[in-house]
Order: structure tokens, then sequence, then C-alpha cells
């Protein structure tokens, strides 16, 4: 009989199949490669949220290792109320802030201060000036971004990495998800009325 | 401009994690940094207001013992100088261990008066002996 149904042991099913919480159950009995899986799947998410506070991406990447240790060992207070990614980015968000507070990024940033580009926008301008006015819009627009307040520039950021819901957002940044939605939009509201001072009209 | 702006905020925070935080993570959770022990020694003294040098003590006391220091209270101690009466010997087991019971072979000395010669051993060896001493007082 055991020639002709041979006895296969069931294939170990990949990591890629298993759900979260199952990956989360297998991480808090030791399982390392379960907790890569996690990180795997929601590093991406985790990584922008750091990089949405810091807006460096050396901070973000030392702030993202310190949250998935941080994560790891505390696997244990992990009720599953928000899913594993909203979880982990709520812990870098935390970590992040308080590196953004740190006095040694303050000094870092006194170093090296951003410096604003100043543009004076021409009609009618040839291509090649008007490649040029284009990547100086960039650069305008993201000095702009950057010049947010943080308490508008954060939901702002946060939105743009579409990895994350209103409702997750909010979760993470410890705010109704109202206030969340006003301020993105205030946050908007307010670069287009920098950008039509400086003569971008569109 | 809500495309220049949409545009310009996803610049800020595009990107990935890179592969080798993965692999950082992962080796620091299956090999903790040779700090995260004395660290978790430290915030656990804190914790309790007892000194590190009495949490790493006790710490210690409560662990199986290492090779090492079983060696240090199997190895025979520097002979003492013993007048009068011959030595003796006495076979005991470990006052802390969470193994199953070894004999540990200590060299008593006789309830005779004696002069034993100044020997630094550690703190834990030093206990073991003085409750072999005890032990022995009660030998006829």
């Amino acid at each position: 009989v055991s020639a002709i149904f041979p006895t296969v042991a069931p294939a170990r099913l990949s990591l890629e199949r298993v759900t979260d919480s199952e990956l989360v159950e297998r991480a808090r009995a030791g399982e390392a490669a379960a907790f890569g899986e996690l990180m795997t799947r929601h590093g991406q998410a985790v990584y922008r949220t750091a990089l949405a506070a810091l807006g460096s991406p050396a901070d973000a990447e030392e702030v993202v290792q310190e949250a998935f240790v941080r994560a790891y060992a505390r696997l244990g207070t992990f009720e599953g109320r928000a899913s594993f990614r909203t979880w982990a980015s709520a812990i870098a968000w935390k970590q992040a802030l308080s590196r953004r507070r740190s006095l040694v990024r303050r000094l870092r940033l006194f170093v090296q201060p951003t410096v604003m580009p100043l543009v004076e926008p021409v009609a009618d301008a040839p291509s090649v000036e008007a490649l040029l006015l284009s990547a100086d819009r960039v650069r305008v627009v993201t000095a702009l971004v950057r010049a947010l307040p943080k308490r508008l520039r954060d939901p702002l950021l946060m939105a743009a990495t579409e990895q994350h819901t209103y409702e997750e957002i909010a979760a993470i940044l410890g705010i109704p998800e109202g206030t969340l939605k006003w301020r993105v939009s205030e946050a908007r509201r307010l670069l287009k009325r920098k950008l039509e001072k400086l003569g971008y009209s569109r | 401009l809500d495309a220049a702006i949409d545009d310009a905020a996803r610049r800020l925070v595009a990107g990935d994690i890179p592969a080798t935080v993965v692999r950082n993570v992962l080796t620091e959770i299956r090999e903790p940094p040779p700090g995260q022990h004395r660290w978790r020694l430290a915030f656990g003294a804190a914790s309790v207001a007892v000194s590190l040098a009495a949490t790493s003590f006790m710490w210690m006391r409560s662990e199986e013992p290492s090779p090492s220091l079983r060696q240090k209270v199997i190895a025979p101690a520097p002979e003492p100088t013993v007048t009068g009466e011959p030595q003796q010997e006495l076979v005991r087991t470990p006052l802390t261990s969470r193994s199953a019971p070894q004999p540990v072979r200590v060299t008593a000395v006789s309830v005779a008066p004696i002069t034993m010669k100044a020997v630094e051993v550690p703190a834990v060896t030093v206990a073991r002996v003085e409750v072999a001493a005890v032990v022995m007082a009660g030998v006829p």
C-alpha cells in the first residue's frame, strides 16, 4: 500500500500564506522567522511612518530598527485590537518623536540648516527654462512642506505615505479622525496660499 | 497645485525599509548584544532599589552554577594548616542548584583549634565552605 500511496510529509506552509495574527503567535513562541515575515510585510509602512516624523532616511532607519526590536520585546502586550501594522507604526512614531526632540538632532539641524530657494517664476518660459522652473517648483513646494508647523505637517506626510487609512493614522498620532482630516486640509490650504503668493497659480 | 503638493509630500516619505535593517533586527532578537544582560540586571536593580552588585550576586546565586564556578567549588582549595587532628572530608550537594543533586567534595576542617591561611575565594564559595564547616561541627 505504501508503494502505491506513498506517505508524503505535508509541505511546510510558507510563511507568506500565514495571517498576521498567526505570525504574531509564532513570533511570541520564539520563532524569529515569523517576526521577520512581519517585518517584510509591514516594514515599508513603519519606515515611512518614521520618515514622516524625521525627514531623514538615516534617522528613520535607526528608529525603525529600534522600534522593531522593541515591538518584538513587547509582543506579549499586543492585544490585537489594532492591526500589527498600526501597532508597530505607533511604536515607531513614538520613537521618532522622541528622537526628533533629542538635543543631538537639534544640534545637527542647527549645523546644517535647510536653505529655502528663492524662485522668480517666469511667464511663457522656453522649454528648458520651463523644466528648470518645474524642478524649482518641486524644491519650493518641498521646502514649504518642511516648513509647515508640525501639527499640520505630520498628518499631511502620514497621509502621503499611502500606507494607512485615516482611521489608522488618527490612532497612530493619537488624535481624533475629524481633527486629522481638518489638519490635512488646512495644511493643503496653507501651502496653496503660500505658493500663490510666490506666483505659482497652477 | 494640489498635484504638486501631493507629489512633494510623497517624495518626502518615499522609500522602503533597507534589507540590512531587517537583518540587523533579526540578528538582535536572535542574539541579544552582550551589554543587554548587564542592562537588564541594572534595570532590575533600579526597579527594586537594590544595588547592581547585590542584584548580580542574587542573580548568580539563582542561576545554575557556571562550569567555571563549579570548578572553583570542586577544585581543592589551598590546604588549610591544621594543627592537631587530621583533616576530614565531607560529601554534600550544592546549596543552590536547579539541576540534579551533584556531589561536591568539600575539604572541611576539624573541630580542633586550627589556624587557616587567609585565602581569597569568591563570595559564593565562602558561603559554601562556612556552611560545610557548620555541618562538620555536628559530626562526631
